[in-house]
């Protein structure tokens, strides 16, 4: 059996889809003033140059017909303050819009990521890091267009049509509907281009998706191409993909290619049926110049947001489907409960009472395991490959919830503690240790906001601090996650470093000393010697010199606790642990 | 990373092959551009000629003649539309499509060292994103700003020939304009870096922290991550907003300069015709020309944002190759019109030897020092050592991933490893790395990956042959399409022990004479490993095995097994020697020999 892979959505998005929408739309909520602010602007800034042809319209056939120097002048300043308002109510509205947008994916990436945190760690360790950037990074950003250019600009183009539309019926009806007549036959042309459009998007998204992904794991998997000769083959198979995306985009702009100068022309013709239109109105005194002048003017007006619709509605659905996925991730259900406790109450203690656990889709790991562990008290795990000694730490932490049985802290389930209590009190020390490209302080301190101070004073601590300080700028010197700045034992000394930085009530060490070699060995046993009579902990190791002075052993072995006891008890016992310890002997002859 | 600054010229001699390339078709294409910016023209003079005869009560013919002219131009002009734009972006699709595939090509003529320092989300931005703006920039970018400057042209020529005092008034206000452009274009193109920069550290940040989410969690701090997230978005939206204000402004600007020039064109020409020195045909015209010419000017505006992201990506690429380690130049000039492989027989073997093999990632802190040793047909070498003692980057240097510290530290039959082809080199290799790195394609495809080096399979391994010397036949049965299953997104997910038996199956299938085996076997059971073993010693009687292993039983059968510490050779000799000898290699054998009876018990 194996475990339904997250964020997995195969529903294609609808352009009618209203939930979809209303979802999208509620994204603004609480920019709400941005965006009403921003609409009724554009309400306003886009029905003022509808009124210039009507003014320049007055001016020809009153001051200039009627050979009136002086009536000139108050035309054109209201022909000039008209710009002008308008200009500046389009500054402002484009600047409200453009918050907007900005504003909304910020809270929306905020939003995700505040989701994100709470996931469990079954879910990273089954999902790619590159969708989780996917969907933070463009999917999101789509959505910011979804707001600028697509509603609001959208909304603009609709308007302007629809004023045109009124402003031309109200000047000279016959005008407007000889103006009007190439209209089906730029919806039909506009219906044609759009579906053609859209498959054709289709398809370029998914070749792209591909070639990208080529690329993406080429580079990663640079090394392997590299060993086995293949750069060759790579390359070509790279360039097929690359050019069939090409090739598809060639397709794609022969559509565009006749689609704009079929709406050119149609445009062109409707001026043509207006002037013909217009000379017989004239000849029979029916219309003036001044509104044959204006009608020039609005069927411009009119033609030109028409032809920017199509590539609205074109963003407008791309976003769409960047929604959906957005949403997708946003409704995944892969947090641990979240429970009310924000403490975890003095004397520590753990208990583990009849704990099973299965990974999701796998076997059982552990069997029925119980064990307690006290304030001040160390407890070591021991046990080969396999018997289940890292997921008992990590059931420790509340990365899994057991199966069945129940884990608790300070007398409480852990399902009661909130995520950040419960973590907060403990710390945990991997094998393999994780450094963010970020200062020293801050992997030390994990987050922006160090105390300087207490990280020395850990540093100090753990001996850590002499290669820090003979870094370039010590404690604040960049590290990087792949760089090879820092030696395997350094990094375990900061990764130990960290661990007490939060001064944890749980130190959980899992086997952090089973891959170094024995100088360094000896440089982090003696740091973590003096850590170990501090703090409560429970350590993971192969190694017996770490935990001979543990308080107690527990001997895993296939998903049980097969013995536990003191060093002393279980070397009398003579079982499993004892044939560890004679391992350990030879360690000691080495 | 200091964004270095280029040239004008730096930026021309990256993008000219290309261009040169696509030479024919966007020649033509903007010839087609004046022939019809030429054709737009038609349109105000047709009306002015149809307002002046209907304002002269003319007959009917001079009106019905200028439609005609309108139709005729329409027509023409759209054919030149057409090929103009399906010419000159279609020459900025090639353009983006051959600067990809030179760049990948670039990036994959690198060493190792150049990607240990690039992050693979940034390359990929390079190839995704910077070509893209790329692309806009040569392509629908050049066309506009064409259209515009040609419409410019023949709109002052119109209005000149209709009154050039009118064309004074109209066009005085958009002398203002490459002052402001300049002005604004200064302004965006630092923002639009900074916005660059910013959304940069934004996805390495959620990259690092999605990465490393297991000490985020385990530390509870996924708070702060939080926070620290929230202030890199942050930048990101105001370094946005900053730029947002030139969008707002320019666009409003433009179209008030050009009504500024309408209203004073209005005010004399009105004046004019009053007097009786123009028609009102003149005027109108006059008024529909300078109005046409609004449109693009606000579009320069456009224009001029999409040349500055254009730049921005351009000098990102020019930035990245300053990087190249290698000197590949991104040019159709310099790399292969279509990439080939090259014929490389089957590479010959005879000898390998160390010399005082040395190596340093950093210049200061050895990885590796003074190790020595000869490999022949037939033989086996095994290394140990505790992690991090340079085992894994002995294979990396054997395998020519990195050169050696100094010259002639290794010799392929005899001839140094400098005087050898990089590709001639790593043909002798196969290699099945500790992580199983595989492709998300075929499991079949991924183990024929090894293979395609030469066609002729000279161990006569056949696919099947060498998933079940890898032990991977065994998992055969949880594939759903078998050998044909995909992997990875689109795919299922393998299991660490099932990736490193299909990346073992890809190396045995390789034909090359030396193997090298990274930890690979530590996903197989001691019985499945000694099956291994067993074949693989059959397969190496005239070929070579390299085995790194942390469980003994690995190497315990190598003609020669080295223990590395701290980048030295401590100890070496055979398993017997070895164990005789008593030390490092000899405590650590008998802890894994009880430590396995234990896990048998």
């Amino acid at each position: 059996m194996v475990a339904e892979p997250y964020l997995h959505s195969d529903k294609t998005t609808s352009f009618l889809d209203r939930k979809l929408w209303m979802r999208i739309l509620g994204l603004a909520r609480e920019q709400k003033w941005l965006a009403i602010g921003a609409l009724s602007l554009l309400v306003v800034a886009e029905i003022l140059p509808l009124f210039q042809p009507r003014i320049l319209r007055s001016m020809i056939d009153g001051p200039i017909h009627d050979k009136n120097l002086d009536g000139i002048l108050h035309y054109l300043l209201a022909f000039g303050a008209v710009a002008l308002v308008g200009g500046a109510l389009e500054y402002v509205r484009s600047m409200l819009t453009q918050r907007l947008g900005l504003e909304v994916i910020h809270n929306l990436r905020l939003k995700l990521f505040g989701k994100l945190k709470g996931f469990h760690m079954d879910f990273f360790n089954r999902t790619p890091v590159g969708r989780l950037m996917t969907r933070l990074g463009n999917d999101v950003d789509s959505l910011n267009s979804m707001f600028t250019e697509g509603l609001v600009e959208l909304s603009g183009a609709l308007l302007v049509i629809a004023y045109a539309v009124i402003f031309m019926f109200v000047l000279d009806w016959k005008l407007a509907l000889s103006s009007l007549i190439v209209l089906p036959g730029m919806l039909y042309a506009t219906s044609v281009f759009r579906r053609k459009v859209r498959a054709s998007n289709v398809r370029i998204r998914g070749l792209m998706a591909e070639m990208n992904a080529r690329m993406q794991e080429s580079l990663a998997g640079v090394n392997i191409v590299r060993i086995f000769g293949r750069a060759p083959d790579i390359e070509k198979r790279l360039d097929g993909a690359n050019r069939e995306t090409r090739d598809a985009w060639f397709e794609n702009v022969r559509f565009y290619a006749y689609y704009f100068p079929t709406l050119n022309s149609l445009t062109e013709i409707s001026l043509v049926l207006l002037y013909f239109t217009g000379a017989y109105l004239f000849y029979g005194h029916h219309t003036s110049l001044g509104t044959l002048v204006a009608f020039s003017w609005y069927t411009g007006m009119f033609f030109r947001p028409l032809r920017e619709i199509s590539d609205k509605v074109t963003a407008l659905q791309s976003a769409l489907a960047a929604g959906e996925r957005v949403f997708t991730l946003y409704d995944t259900e892969a947090s641990l409960p979240e429970g009310p406790r924000t403490q975890i109450p003095s004397p520590f203690e753990m208990r583990f009472d009849n704990v099973s656990f299965a990974y999701p889709g796998g076997p059982e790991v552990l069997h029925k395991v119980s064990f307690s562990i006290r304030e001040g008290e160390s407890v070591a795990v021991v046990g080969a490959t396999g018997s289940g000694k890292s997921t008992l730490i990590a059931l420790s932490c509340k990365f899994y919830l057991p199966t069945s049985g129940t884990v608790f802290v300070g007398g409480h389930p852990v399902e009661e503690y909130s995520e950040a209590a419960l973590r907060g009190g403990m710390a945990l020390i991997p094998q393999d240790v994780h450094l963010f490209s970020e200062s020293v302080a801050f992997n030390v301190a994990l987050t922006p906001d160090f105390d300087l101070h207490r990280v020395e004073e850990v540093c100090r601590h753990v001996r850590a601090h002499d290669f820090i300080s003979k870094m370039p700028k010590g404690y604040l010197s960049p590290l990087r996650q792949r760089g090879e700045n820092l030696s395997t034992g350094q990094r375990q000394l900061l990764a130990l470093a960290r661990a007490l930085y939060q001064r944890p009530r749980l130190l959980l060490l899992d086997e952090a000393t089973a891959s170094v070699d024995t100088d360094t060995e000896g440089l982090i046993q003696s740091a973590l010697g003096k850590v170990l009579k501090e703090v409560t902990t429970i350590v993971v190791a192969h190694r017996l010199s770490t935990i001979q002075n543990a308080d107690r052993i527990l001997v895993m072995h296939k998903g049980e606790i097969r013995e536990e006891g003191t060093h002393h008890s279980l070397l009398a016992q003579g079982g499993i642990y004892a044939k560890l310890y004679q391992l350990q002997n030879f360690d000691g002859k080495a | 990373m200091p964004a270095a600054k280029f040239k004008l010229s730096d930026r021309w001699a990256l993008l000219k092959p290309y261009l040169a390339e696509h030479k024919v078709p966007i020649l033509w294409g903007w010839t087609f551009v004046v022939v019809s910016t030429a054709l737009d023209q038609v349109n105000p003079w047709m009306i002015k000629i149809i307002l002046d005869s209907l304002g002269a009560g003319a007959g009917k013919a001079p009106v019905f003649g200028a439609l005609g002219g309108i139709l005729a131009a329409t027509a023409v002009s759209a054919g030149l539309l057409f090929y103009q734009r399906l010419w000159v972006i279609r020459a900025s699709r090639d353009i983006e499509y051959a600067l990809r595939r030179d760049l990948f090509s670039a990036l994959m003529a690198q060493p190792r060292a150049f990607f240990d320092r690039q992050n693979t989300g940034d390359l990929m931005s390079r190839a995704t994103n910077d070509l893209d703006r790329i692309r806009d920039m040569v392509g629908p970018v050049v066309l506009h700003l064409a259209r515009m400057g040609f419409l410019l042209i023949f709109t002052t020529i119109c209005v000149a020939m209709l009154n050039p005092k009118l064309l004074l008034t109209g066009l005085l206000p958009a002398l203002i304009m490459p002052v402001l452009a300049n002005f604004f274009l200064i302004r965006m193109y630092t923002h639009f870096g900074r916005i660059q920069k910013n959304l940069s550290s934004l996805n390495g940040f959620v990259q690092d922290t999605l990465t490393g989410i297991q000490v985020v969690k385990g530390f509870g701090r996924a708070d702060p991550f939080e926070r620290k997230f929230a202030a890199a978005s942050a930048d990101l939206r105001d370094s946005s907003l900053k730029i947002a204000r030139f969008n707002a402004a320019i666009w409003p600007a433009i179209g008030v300069l050009g009504v500024i020039g309408i209203v004073l064109s209005a005010w004399l020409g009105g004046r004019m015709v009053i007097q009786g020195e123009i028609s009102l045909g003149t005027l109108s015209a006059a008024i529909l020309y300078l109005l046409r010419l609004q449109f693009p000017l606000v579009g320069l505006g456009w224009v001029a944002s999409m040349i500055q992201r254009g730049n921005v990506s351009v000098d990102r690429l020019l930035q990245l190759q300053s990087e190249f380690v290698v000197p590949v130049g991104l040019s159709p000039s310099l790399s292969t019109s279509s990439p080939t492989s090259s014929p490389t027989s089957s590479p010959t073997f005879s000898t390998l030897e160390a010399h005082g093999l040395a190596f340093t990632y950093n210049d200061f802190d050895k990885v590796l020092s003074d190790v020595s040793f000869t490999l022949k047909p037939g033989t086996s070498l095994g290394i140990v050592g505790p992690t991090g003692s340079g085992k894994t980057t002995l294979l990396h240097l054997l395998c020519g991933l990195y050169p050696p510290t100094a010259p002639d530290m290794l010799r392929l039959n005899g001839v140094s490893r400098e005087s050898v082809s990089d590709e001639a080199w790593r043909s002798r290799f196969s290699y099945a790395p500790q992580d199983g790195f595989l492709f998300s394609t075929t499991i079949r495809e991924n183990i024929e990956f090894g293979a395609a080096n030469t066609l002729t399979q000279t161990a006569g391994l056949t696919l099947e042959k060498a998933a079940e010397w890898s032990g991977l036949s065994r998992d055969l049965p949880q594939f759903p399409n078998g050998y044909e299953t995909l992997l990875g997104e689109k795919g299922i997910n393998l299991s660490g022990g099932q990736r490193q038996r299909v990346g073992l199956a890809r190396a045995l299938l390789s034909p090359a004479p030396i193997l090298c085996l990274d930890d690979t076997l530590s996903a197989l059971d001691a019985e499945t490993e000694e099956i291994v073993l067993t074949h693989l010693r059959g397969l190496f009687r005239e070929r070579c095995l390299v085995v790194v292993a942390h469980r003994y039983s690995a190497v315990k059968h190598c003609d020669e097994i080295i223990y590395l510490q701290d980048g030295r050779v401590t100890e070496r000799g055979s398993h017997e020697e070895l164990i005789r000898l008593g030390g490092a290699y000899a405590a650590i054998w008998e802890k894994q020999r009880i430590s396995e009876s234990l896990e048998q018990a």
